[in-house]
């Protein structure tokens, strides 16, 4: 009835709380908010003007320094493109002989062309499948990739975070396995702070109808240890380094500003 | 991990005298101590935020039964399993169960103290599993057969060379002291680990009730290996660790991060929420949440206690506690319960003759003539326990029921002149009694 002792187990907190052991207690009005609260900071990180959202981009840049995230401004599609083509001529196969590249299957990934793009350099691109069932195979490729390219929910301006939900074409381990992790985003998905991504994830219909997914990851900078004698080393399990395209829109787009250094 | 009284001692004396442990400390003491509170003053809401913290860390333990069940229930909507271990043989039990069932024959895990104190790596081990710490700190340890010396810097005992003497012994690699190599020489064994591993273990830094997600943090990205790669995933949080909404979560989580390593945010923050969903292509086929009791509820049920629940792990204490715990009156409690004896925990009062001392004591400093009379013969009388070595004129050794206090440490001795003397020669005594 009661395999998994959840019921003496609550009881016993009960009990040591100063309530009858047997009563269950509800008490739903501990997970309502202020009505409209969540609405408002929503409304406010999605409709930001251009300038605000300029501003963002500036404290999401700062925010990566520290963390050895390298951020850079895109004009457009082909611009981003080409930055992912350049890294991939240039990284070193760090598991296998050869280089490969994973990717999501995402609109924004999907309009990158990679497999195009890189089969000039015989750089084999694989997608992710939308309805597979098996985990095994995508794994095995990603396991050994050099590159590996998603793109994110959300930015976070305050600390430089990626936010990443899971979703069928979308796996965890293209963000995780490959060294070199690369991901585009939209200037659109940059907010302010953690307090607004839980307004917008409570408050908007497509986030509250999806909920957080079984697994969203957070990704502030590439993987990094301090364990031995305190020093510093980027790379410790995950991905050595971590690329943010940035799609600039439009009017924002000053001369020079989509060849910062990669 | 057994700690045995006359084993701390040597092992205290070692870590006094290993000069590399005491710099490393006080690096770290240095380093995140103070980066931590400048952490704090960096949130936007401003240092009190923590105090904020404190009151929803009470409120979640104060509804600890409502928002247990109420992860409960989401997690198990979302296809995960959850076991209510009420100590820690029946935690571990689980675990080698689902092994068992599952034919698990080797293990990665990421790093949890939960799991220390359960003593689940050599229950895991004597049922024939391979199990790896995947943590680099924990691995150094892990192949140095040694105990982690510390929650966020586990090998911080050791030196650059001592790894490179291990790795080069342990993993065949040619001896380097340099931590970038040595470091890749941990991922590339690791790799291989995750890759082959049948289960992941980790513990739960601190679960979501509104949404039924655990969270943990690492910034290795070893945890997230761990809990995405293996087909089986089991998660072991103490019953403590959970938030009530996505909105104290975040508080919280960010508190956490700036307590444990003066980050705006962890590396890496897993939410997970259940096993991989239809179409997923990684992630476990199984996910398994082990909520652990093991004494908690007796701590819960103590008032005077109950705040110690509020604990969120960051590792460092008071002045930079994120959640702003009061540990000074908690030990006053714990003092006045172990002396006093309380029937709840099962102590009785350790000795009369302290406890009469202690009245004889707070009776004997209201009334000034007689402190003084006191104090002016002890002082006299000190010499007779006086080490006899000239550089260190310290008590080492009281007699009779005082041997207590000198048994693991030497007292100063009295002045030869009071205080009152010293530092106001012109009211040279005000001995009247108040009364």
């Amino acid at each position: 009835m009661n395999p998994n002792h959840r019921n003496e187990f609550i009881q016993r907190v009960r009990a040591a709380l100063g309530h009858p052991a047997h009563i269950c207690r509800k008490a739903p009005e501990l997970f309502r908010h202020p009505p409209g609260l969540h609405a408002a900071i929503a409304d406010q990180a999605l409709n930001r003007n251009r300038s605000e959202r300029h501003i963002l981009l500036d404290r999401f840049r700062q925010e990566a320094i520290p963390l050895n995230l390298n951020v850079i401004g895109v004009e457009g599609i082909d611009d981003a493109a080409s930055i992912i083509v350049r890294l991939a001529s240039q990284k070193e196969p760090e598991w296998e002989r050869t280089k490969h590249v994973v990717t999501w299957a995402h609109p924004l990934i999907d309009k990158l062309d990679l497999s195009e793009r890189l089969s000039a350099m015989n750089i084999p691109v694989h997608a992710a499948g939308m309805n597979d069932t098996d985990r095994d195979p995508f794994i095995q490729l990603a396991q050994h990739a050099c590159i590996g390219v998603t793109s994110a929910d959300y930015a976070i301006a305050e600390s430089g975070t990626l936010v990443l939900k899971t979703r069928p074409g979308q796996p965890r381990c293209v963000s995780l396995t490959p060294s070199t992790h690369i991901a585009v985003i939209t200037q659109n998905d940059l907010i302010d702070s953690f307090r607004e991504m839980v307004a917008i994830l409570q408050s908007d219909p497509a986030e509250v109808a999806e909920g957080l997914t079984s697994c969203m990851t957070f990704i502030s900078g590439p993987s990094k240890t301090a364990d031995i004698e305190a020093c510093m080393v980027h790379g410790a399990h995950g991905p050595r380094e971590v690329c943010v395209l940035v799609l600039l829109m439009p009017d924002q787009l000053t001369k020079g500003q989509s060849s910062d250094a990669v | 991990m057994i700690i045995r009284t006359e084993q701390y001692v040597h092992e205290a004396a070692l870590g006094i005298r290993n000069p590399v442990l005491q710099i490393s400390l006080a690096g770290l003491q240095e380093r995140l101590g103070k980066g931590d509170l400048a952490a704090y003053q960096s949130l936007p809401e401003g240092p009190d935020l923590r105090y904020v913290a404190h009151d929803m860390r009470m409120s979640n333990i104060c509804h600890l039964d409502i928002f247990l069940e109420t992860l409960t229930d989401r997690i198990q909507e979302q296809g995960g399993h959850v076991f209510f271990a009420s100590d820690a043989k029946a935690a571990v039990q689980y675990c080698i169960d689902v092994a068992a069932r599952n034919d698990v024959r080797r293990v990665v895990k990421g790093k949890s103290m939960v799991s220390e104190e359960i003593g689940l790596n050599p229950a895991l081990e004597a049922e024939g599993i391979e199990v790896t710490e995947t943590d680099l700190g924990e691995y150094i340890v892990q192949l140095a057969n040694g105990h982690p010396s510390h929650i966020i810097a586990p090998a911080i005992h050791k030196t650059r060379e001592d790894v490179g003497r291990l790795f080069s012994e342990k993993l065949g690699i040619p001896f380097t002291s340099d931590p970038p190599p040595l470091t890749r020489a941990a991922r590339n064994a690791l790799r291989e680990k995750f890759l082959n591993a049948d289960m992941g273990i980790s513990g739960c830094n601190l679960a979501c009730a509104q949404t039924g997600h655990i969270t943990t943090l690492s910034n290795e990205g070893n945890i997230r290996m761990a809990s995405t790669l293996p087909r089986i995933h089991i998660a072991i949080m103490g019953m403590e660790r959970v938030a009530a909404t996505l909105d104290e979560h975040q508080v919280l989580l960010r508190l956490l991060s700036r307590g444990a390593a003066a980050q705006k945010m962890a590396g890496y923050v897993s939410y997970i929420g259940g096993p991989r969903q239809p179409g997923h292509m990684d992630g476990p086929d199984a996910f398994h949440l082990v909520i652990l009791d093991n004494g908690r509820s007796r701590i819960l049920a103590d008032p005077e206690f109950r705040e110690m629940l509020c604990c969120i792990r960051c590792v460092w204490r008071l002045n930079v506690c994120p959640v702003h715990i009061d540990i000074p009156r908690m030990l006053l409690a714990l003092r006045s319960k172990l002396a006093d004896g309380d029937p709840v925990w099962n102590v009785k009062r350790k000795s009369r003759l302290e406890k009469a001392s202690f009245v004889l004591w707070s009776w004997l400093v209201t009334h000034p003539g007689l402190y003084d009379m006191v104090l002016g013969l002890s002082a006299s009388a000190q010499n007779h326990w006086l080490s006899s070595k000239k550089e260190n004129r310290m008590i080492s050794k009281l007699p009779g029921p005082l041997s207590g206090w000198t048994r693991s440490r030497d007292l100063r001795p009295l002045a030869k002149k009071r205080f009152v003397q010293t530092y106001c020669p012109g009211k040279p005594d005000e001995s009247e009694s108040p009364e």
